[in-house]
């Protein structure tokens, strides 16, 4: 070889060796490395592929991390743990009254479940659990995150232009759709509704940022402000929908569109749940070519109801003389469900307290809901 | 070939057998003798967050820490010893075993924290003991931070026949703690209270009027080191006419101070209010509408007094008060709990503004 050619070879080689020392790939949606200031994680949720959001309820913010867990699984496998919350324990070298399991995640995409575990001190830990019931921490050190505070408005002063503090001590759900963050709240102070829907990445800027209070009206005539437990998304009639499950029993929905700043929305009531229902989780699954609704309690049992019902239903319970006694559910074999996730369009993944009292995880069949 | 298998050559592999299983023996009993090494538990905030293994020349690897099974955690090394970092902070009464590959080289049992530190529940509001029928909450004050997740097992409403009756709270999951962990809010169901709702026509109230309650709270509650609280609680209290008005703030009597003291500056709401929102919702103003700093004191649901940090000067002070201050039942200075919406009316202020005058 000729000695330019020699060098240039070099030079080339170099340039290529060295190249990859000071290249960082840029971090996805905005994220920066670091360990987030995590107090709590009471809630879960995962955004688009292998993004996680944690709600953190003692610090009021929510995380979203990277999980880098984004292999597509299209042909996932059941999970089958009976005692899971004993299993948890001795993992964790302790004993299953010194833990609890506060939420519960599959990851859409690689099909990964995460729980949410609490020990009795409180210290979060994030864990998954494979098929073969092989457990793993998540580390939340040194992680691609980036956070969205809930109270980040100076205590007093900030508030929705009608005077109310939306501020909140629990987050009750979180949800993603359509590239938004939502986040239900309750406060531990004033009886409020908080629901935020925030734009991701997070931008920081107010008009990414929308806080309502939610409104309930029993008969026509009495409102009460409305804190929700937990809510889902759909589209009827090509108009997105959140669904929610308020804190005093009825189901209702309210359209996307109207969540804006200082918004005073008030849902239209699709049914009345009864005593002491307290909804864990909703969820869509398909049965038979048909979208069903599931809806989880942690005292009675869980409930399905058709997609085409609640399209179907254009009452509002709110109305002084209800047209109905709102959209018909089915009463599912399943009692006491404290966690629930869509492991694939026909399957759902549960965790349940059994009669005995043994907390056990397990998949359903796929053939019926 | 068969002089291969004569008896001599067995009779030594024999003993090669028997030598090689007296060596072993031995080699295993000298392991057995060795003293075992000295682990302790390294403590933060009463806990017991790591183990120190006095342990040089190891293979980090081989290490492992056992209780039933292998439990998560990660080991960090340091000049002579080696730390375990639990994923969680290792459980009071329970022991560990520390595993070098196949050998048990230490075990130990973490003790109970002593009991001096034991919690207390030191405050229930709201305070008094006649409360509405249509009262929406009650707060618990502890002295440490207790476990969340249980207090539905271990708080009790009893009517005066004595019967713990069910379903009168709401089981809200995540309770509502404040952020350090000692402040409980519990929600008497308002899908109950709230007017004409479903439940509230099937099941009524939750509190019935003129009847008398007791509220227990159980000793078994434990705080998150994993003590009980010192004793169980109770606090009676009787039922009055439900509230279905706002509070007025123009109804308020102030007690005013003496210019060029630092006398407490008393409010008189005429009626009990939310004790942590009576408490936070309102600031008194100086002529420059700035805050006049001081401490607050909230005397039975009722009375706010605030002693200022610095004398009173003479002139116009305002007290500013934050619409969100609710009474028992949440009613709040803007609209009532359960607005009658062919009645009453809501307001959207934020704030609302009385003056006084020190001389």
């Amino acid at each position: 070889m000729k000695k330019p050619y020699l060098f240039l070879t070099a030079a080339i080689a170099g340039t290529l060796l060295f190249a990859g020392i000071n290249y960082k790939p840029a971090l996805p949606y905005g994220m920066q490395m670091g360990t987030p200031d995590i107090k709590s994680i009471t809630a879960l949720t995962f955004g688009p592929t292998g993004i996680l959001f944690l709600g953190d309820s003692q610090n009021a913010s929510v995380i979203s991390f990277d999980t880098k867990d984004a292999e597509v699984n299209k042909a996932p496998k059941s999970y089958d743990l009976k005692q899971v919350d004993q299993k948890i324990a001795e993992v964790l070298g302790t004993t299953k009254e010194n833990i609890s399991i506060l939420d519960m995640a599959v990851n859409p995409v690689s099909k990964q479940l995460y729980l949410a575990v609490k020990s009795a001190d409180g210290t979060p830990v994030l864990l998954t659990v494979s098929p073969n019931n092989e457990f793993k921490v998540v580390s939340l050190k040194d992680i691609p995150f980036s956070s969205v505070a809930l109270n980040n408005a100076p205590a007093e002063d900030a508030k929705d232009r009608r005077g109310r503090s939306l501020r909140v001590s629990s987050i009750s759900d979180l949800g993603f759709a359509k590239g938004k963050l939502m986040v239900s709240g309750l406060s531990n102070k004033e009886f409020s509704s908080s629901f935020r829907s925030i734009s991701f990445p997070f931008t920081g800027k107010q008009e990414d940022d929308s806080s309502l209070e939610m409104y309930h009206t029993a008969h026509g005539r009495y409102e009460t402000t409305s804190p929700v437990r937990t809510f889902s998304t759909t589209t009827i009639n090509g108009k997105d929908y959140v669904i929610a499950s308020y804190t005093c029993t009825p189901l209702v929905l309210f359209a996307m569109d109207e969540i804006k700043p200082g918004a005073n929305v008030k849902g239209r009531t699709i049914a009345e749940m009864g005593n002491q229902n307290t909804p864990t989780d909703l969820i869509w699954l398909k049965e038979g070519g048909q979208n069903f609704m599931v809806m989880a309690n942690d005292n009675r049992p869980a409930v399905k109801v058709s997609y085409d019902e609640i399209q179907k239903f254009q009452g509002n319970l709110t109305e002084k003389v209800a047209t109905t006694g709102g959209v018909n559910f089915t009463a599912l074999p399943y009692q006491k469900i404290l966690q629930l996730d869509k492991l694939d369009d026909g399957r759902a993944v549960v965790i349940q307290r059994k009669a005995n009292g043994d907390i056990d995880l397990w998949t359903t069949d796929g053939k019926t809901i | 070939m068969v002089k291969l298998y004569n008896s001599n050559c067995y009779k030594n592999a024999k003993l090669y057998v028997m030598y090689g299983l007296a060596f072993l023996v031995m080699l295993l009993l000298s392991y057995c003798h060795r003293a075992p090494i000295r682990l302790e538990l390294i403590w933060k905030n009463n806990r017991a967050v790591g183990i120190s293994i006095p342990l040089k020349n190891y293979v980090l690897d081989s290490l492992k820490i056992v209780n039933v099974r292998e439990i998560l955690g990660s080991f960090a090394e340091h000049e002579n010893w080696i730390e375990f970092k639990p994923t969680i902070p290792l459980t009071a009464g329970l022991s560990y075993e520390v595993w070098n590959g196949s050998r048990q080289i230490g075990k130990l049992t973490v003790p109970f924290p002593s009991g001096k530190l034991a919690p207390k529940l030191t405050a229930i509001y709201p305070e008094r003991d006649t409360v509405p029928e249509n009262l929406l909450k009650f707060y618990f004050v502890f002295s440490r931070p207790m476990r969340t997740g249980e207090a539905l097992r271990h708080i009790f409403l009893i009517d005066q026949h004595k019967d713990t009756l069910k379903n009168v709270f709401l089981n809200v999951q995540p309770e509502l703690w404040d952020t350090a962990g000692k402040v409980l809010t519990l929600w008497l169901d308002p899908g109950r209270i709230k007017r004409d709702l479903v439940l509230n026509k099937k099941l009524g109230n939750p509190l019935i009027r003129n009847a008398n309650y007791e509220i227990k709270i159980s000793s078994e509650w434990k705080d998150r080191n994993g003590l009980s609280l010192t004793k169980a609680y109770t606090k009676s209290f009787v039922v009055s006419a439900a509230d279905h008005e706002m509070p007025d703030v123009k109804k308020w009597s102030f007690s005013v101070p003496d210019a060029g003291s630092k006398q407490a500056f008393i409010i008189d709401a005429k009626a009990a209010l939310d004790h942590f929102l009576f408490a936070e919702t309102i600031t008194i103003l100086n002529q420059e509408n700035k805050i006049v700093e001081g401490q607050v004191r909230i005397i039975k649901d009722q009375v706010w007094e605030f002693i200022p940090k610095k004398m009173w000067n003479s002139g116009t002070y305002k007290v500013q008060v934050y619409t969100r201050l609710e009474d028992l039942a949440a009613n709040n200075l803007n609209r009532v709990f359960d607005r009658d919406i062919s009645k009453e009316k809501a307001t959207y202020e934020t704030i609302v503004v009385r003056s006084f005058q020190i001389k």
